[in-house]
């Protein structure tokens, strides 16, 4: 099946094509009004919460996916190809690589504030939230990319440069370290 | 993103972790931000109001997409790879080879008249040019098109001095944004195809001229 059938894919191809030509600001909005909460929303999750710094990563990595437009060929869903773009800013983030200019860019997070409303506080959510979180970093990822965000192991391997079946066996143990978390977290609760 | 999760990966994920975090939406403030970075890193040009008709590169892309579909599709057939017969276009666009059928020229204006599209339409105004050029080019009519940037030079000498001015701005037509190419048996033909060109209809005009073989 050629990639390019998909509506959502086409309507994004003529999208990034009429940015390239005429590199115009309403281009540019169009594209971000379709993908800047799914990469948001990804930041969020990846960080474990809302607010300025998943913000930040997707300034960043929307300013990164603009210079890189022109070798987008559409090997994957552009959402899956911004998706990845978040997810190396994340890692630099982390590792504290960006420290030094993260802020300058942003020109002040005042604007970004309030912070957006917190997901529905329900109590399994906030317990699967804290569990996420004492996940290691590469757990919690493949476990965003795959049960979340739909990445295929095809998809994920490409993305961290492992083979598919490294991909199956980190999500398999990732899933694992999951209910022992949150097994762990209900039996506080009990 | 297709679904590949074999047995081993079903009904294995922890219940709610999909939809954990769905109410997290982009701060608003996000948007301008963003947009400002780019500007900064010159990644984005001009301002939305003055930026004229930069949809009509949509449509244009949408023309070439389908050009270059059919490319993609023949190459993929002709290689071996199995392709559904109901996934690749019925028609095909008009190719060089095909230039000696007559051809004709559509010069899309715009003058102060031209109702541009709010902020929120922009999308919908995309997918109506977008629209209209593929079916120009599934009907094998479009050749080719290109959109012209809002600056540029009109130059000639006078009394022998060289004389530069910005773009014109014909006082009948406004300002030239592009043209499209498309092969039409007569004038009457490539004047039907113009009548059809979203561009009447927002107040821009459409020449249309035949171009000498």
């Amino acid at each position: 099946m050629q990639p390019d059938r998909d509506p959502a894919d086409l309507a994004d191809r003529t999208l990034i094509d009429a940015y390239l030509a005429s590199r115009s600001e309403a281009a540019f909005l169009c594209l971000y009004d379709r993908h800047a909460d799914g990469m948001y929303r990804f930041a969020a999750r990846l960080a474990g919460h809302g607010g300025t710094e998943p913000a930040e990563i997707v300034q960043e990595a929307w300013l990164r996916a603009l210079e890189r437009l022109p070798q987008f060929r559409g090997g994957s869903s552009l959402r899956t190809w911004l998706c990845g773009i978040v997810l190396n800013r994340w890692r630099e983030v982390r590792r504290g690589e960006a420290r030094d200019h993260r802020l300058m860019l942003i020109g002040g997070t005042d604007a970004l504030r309030p912070a957006p409303p917190a997901p529905p506080a329900r109590e399994h959510a906030l317990v699967l939230e804290r569990a996420l979180a004492t996940l290691p970093a590469g757990y919690r990822e493949v476990l965003l990319l795959h049960d979340v965000e739909g990445y295929t192991h095809e998809e994920i391997a490409r993305q961290f440069d492992i083979v598919e079946g490294t991909s199956k066996s980190q999500l398999h143990r990732a899933r694992r370290a999951l209910r022992e978390a949150l097994g762990a977290r209900e039996g506080e609760r009990a | 993103m297709t679904d590949e999760r074999g047995p081993e990966d079903a009904g294995d994920e922890p219940a709610e972790l999909a939809d954990w975090g769905a109410g997290w939406t982009a701060p608003p403030g996000l948007r301008a931000h963003t947009l400002e970075g780019a500007r900064r890193r010159g990644l984005v040009k001009g301002r939305m109001m003055n930026n004229r008709g930069w949809w009509m590169g949509a449509a244009l892309a949408a023309g070439v997409a389908f050009v270059a579909g059919v490319g993609i599709g023949t190459q993929r057939a002709t290689s071996g790879t199995e392709i559904p017969v109901d996934t690749l276009p019925a028609t095909r666009a008009a190719s060089v080879e095909e230039a000696a059928s007559p051809r004709y020229a559509l010069f899309l204006f715009e003058d102060a008249a031209y109702q541009a599209p709010a902020a929120n339409a922009m999308m919908e105004r995309v997918k109506e040019y977008g629209g209209w050029a593929g079916d120009l080019a599934a009907s094998g009519r479009f050749v080719t098109a290109e959109k012209l940037a809002d600056d540029g030079s009109f130059v000639r000498l006078e009394n022998g001095t060289l004389k530069a001015r910005g773009p014109l701005k014909d006082a009948a037509r406004g300002a030239l944004t592009g043209y499209f190419v498309v092969g039409a048996s007569s004038l009457e033909e490539a004047m039907d195809i113009a009548r059809t060109c979203p561009h009447l209809k927002y107040g821009g005009s459409v020449e249309v001229r035949a171009i000498e073989s």
